[in-house]
């Protein structure tokens, strides 16, 4: 029994270690937010830190919009233009040897009634809220 | 009866054209006409020099922008100034309170307008530019203002005397900040992210707002109009007897400045074309700051320094015995981007004492805007990289940017000014080139 025990903590262990291995390999780019979700707003900013010399490539719907060599500071910006419906963001990073792939799909959607009604009356009950907490 | 009435006519005529006459040569607006034919309205300064350094508009979602246009700021001030006496004149309001500092740190976050200014002004000029009779704003001493937008408008300030938070809720007033707000955002604006929002708050300070995008900025080519000729006595004769009829001694210093006297106001032109004015006569009239600053900006116009791209960046005092010394520091802008000096200082300085004003410098330059520049803007990521290439510290702290924002740098050695990117890091202040990427000046105010 305490042989198996070991036998699987062992192979746990070893999985561990070879599943941070390939990570540490492969996170050269750290980005703010990840690349999903829906917005309403057609401008969609992207931003990271990545190390000195890593060159990033960024394209939207298989077109590339974007490349350049992260400086000093490790850090990048990209503003890209969202199209209508569903865009496929995919972030290309390359240093020496290593390479990384990050990829997302953002949801440009148009807003309903339902999420403005629902925005005016959180907001509204924030505000009153505020108003009576403040006092 | 018709003669009589006839009569009467007439002597109302005459009556009615002896009015208008008197109505055009004595009353109206004061204006004083200088010698460059440039005609200034002396009631509409204060308000005009009043111009925040930046006006940043908060969309709230993590969407800002800076005013880049001059119209625009101007119109958030009138408004400003409108809705606080439309406060002013309500029966019932509210006074300014203490607010959580923690608040002050999310106005960013929330639609909001916020006012900020180059250095602290005293409150006083506050209350008496923007019609606050009450002087509200007196014993402050306020570099931002945040005006949230929302039913009703508030305002918060903090005191750089005391460092607290302040709030004014100006009550049940319509404000036009939400329509301002829009009409910016239907142009499309330059879209600012906070440091923090782009998640680069370990690197840059949390508040620093970083244009996402590029090809907005308009950014002009500026020429000086014409350099001052040191040499040539007719030009200084002409600066000189702008500042004092008769001169008792003239001294010309070793690098060529020159210096006037007339026992009592000196005046040293430097080679450039800038001046320093000293007044040692005494007077025995009481001021304040409000009188001060009326005596100040008179003095700028009635010497021909006023310029509509002229600013008030901050105000300061210096007391000494039982004297007070009121400092006014004015800057220039075009567009709404700033100039700089290689030393840091203001474009125009100005000391009263005694309602007078004692010592005065000035760059004494004017510029002029050319064409708009086509070039495209170096990224201000590129920037920061720039100048954290010429700081070979692996200290995190050390590598830290403090500030990063556009502005004209003037350079004296070719009366140039050079748009460029002003990175603040601790320590130091790197000027990169706008446009080429090279680095223009490394270590902002070090001699």
């Amino acid at each position: 029994m305490r042989r198996k025990a070991a036998i699987i903590f062992t192979f746990i262990l070893l999985l561990l270690f070879g599943i941070s291995h390939v990570f540490a390999d492969t996170e050269l780019i750290q980005l703010n937010n990840p690349i999903e979700g829906k917005v309403y707003s057609d401008v969609y900013t992207i931003s990271g830190k990545a190390p000195e010399g890593t060159q990033i490539k960024i394209k939207m719907n298989d077109e590339l919009v974007f490349e350049w060599t992260v400086g000093p500071s490790g850090l990048f910006i990209k503003s890209v233009n969202l199209q209508k419906g569903l865009n496929r963001i995919q972030i290309i990073a390359e240093k020496d040897d290593q390479k990384q792939v990050v990829e997302g799909e953002v949801l440009l959607a148009k807003r309903s009634w339902g999420d403005i009604l629902n925005q005016i009356f959180i907001r509204d009950l924030k505000e009153i809220i505020d108003y009576f907490t403040a006092k | 009866m018709t003669e009589r009435l006839k009569s009467i006519f007439l002597v109302f005529l005459i009556c009615l054209s002896l009015f208008l006459s008197y109505e055009i040569w004595f009353s109206g607006e004061r204006e004083l006409n200088l010698k460059t034919s440039q005609v200034v309205n002396l009631s509409d300064l204060p308000v005009k020099l009043l111009v925040p350094e930046k006006v940043v508009i908060n969309f709230g979602n993590r969407s800002h922008t800076v005013i880049e246009k001059d119209e625009t700021v101007r119109s958030v001030l009138y408004e400003f100034q409108r809705v606080l006496n439309e406060y002013q004149a309500q029966k019932l309001k509210r006074s300014i309170e203490i607010a959580d500092q923690r608040k002050w740190e999310t106005m960013d976050g929330v639609p909001s307008i916020h006012l900020s200014y180059t250095g602290p002004i005293d409150g006083s000029i506050f209350s008496f530019v923007l019609g606050m009779n009450k002087g509200i704003f007196n014993n402050f001493s306020i570099k931002d203002f945040y005006i949230v937008v929302g039913e009703s408008p508030l305002i918060y300030f903090r005191d750089e005397l005391s460092g607290r938070i302040y709030k004014l809720d100006l009550g049940p007033i319509k404000s036009n900040f939400a329509y301002l707000m829009n009409q910016v955002k239907n142009q499309k604006p330059l879209n600012y992210m906070t440091s923090s929002e782009l998640g680069f708050e370990d690197y840059v300070e949390g508040n620093v707002l970083i244009p996402v995008e590029l090809g907005g900025f308009d950014l002009y080519k500026l020429k000086e109009v014409r350099s001052f000729n040191i040499g040539s006595e007719v030009e200084v004769k002409n600066l000189q007897k702008k500042y004092m009829r008769e001169v008792s001694k003239t001294i010309k210093e070793a690098d060529g400045s020159l210096v006037f006297t007339d026992g009592q106001k000196t005046l040293k032109v430097y080679p450039d074309g800038s001046l320093e004015f000293a007044d040692s006569s005494t007077v025995k009239e009481n001021s304040d700051f409000v009188s001060a600053y009326d005596q100040a900006v008179k003095f700028m116009v009635l010497h021909g320094d006023y310029s509509e791209n002229l600013y008030l960046m901050g105000t300061g005092i210096s007391r000494e015995q039982d004297d007070t010394e009121y400092i006014f520091y004015f800057g220039l802008k075009y567009n709404h981007v700033p100039v700089i000096t290689k030393d840091g200082s203001a474009i125009i300085e100005a000391r009263v004492l005694r309602n007078k004003v004692v010592y005065y410098k000035s760059l004494n330059k004017r510029f002029q805007p050319l064409n708009i520049f086509n070039e495209r803007v170096l990224h201000p990521i590129s920037a920061i990289d720039k100048a954290l290439s010429l700081n070979n510290s692996n200290s995190k702290e050390k590598r830290r940017v403090l500030d990063i924002k556009i502005s004209y740098y003037y350079r004296a050695s070719d009366g140039a000014c050079i748009p460029v990117w002003i990175v603040k890091t601790p320590g130091n202040t790197i000027l990169i080139d706008a446009f080429k990427g090279d680095v223009v000046l490394d270590g902002l105010g070090k001699s």
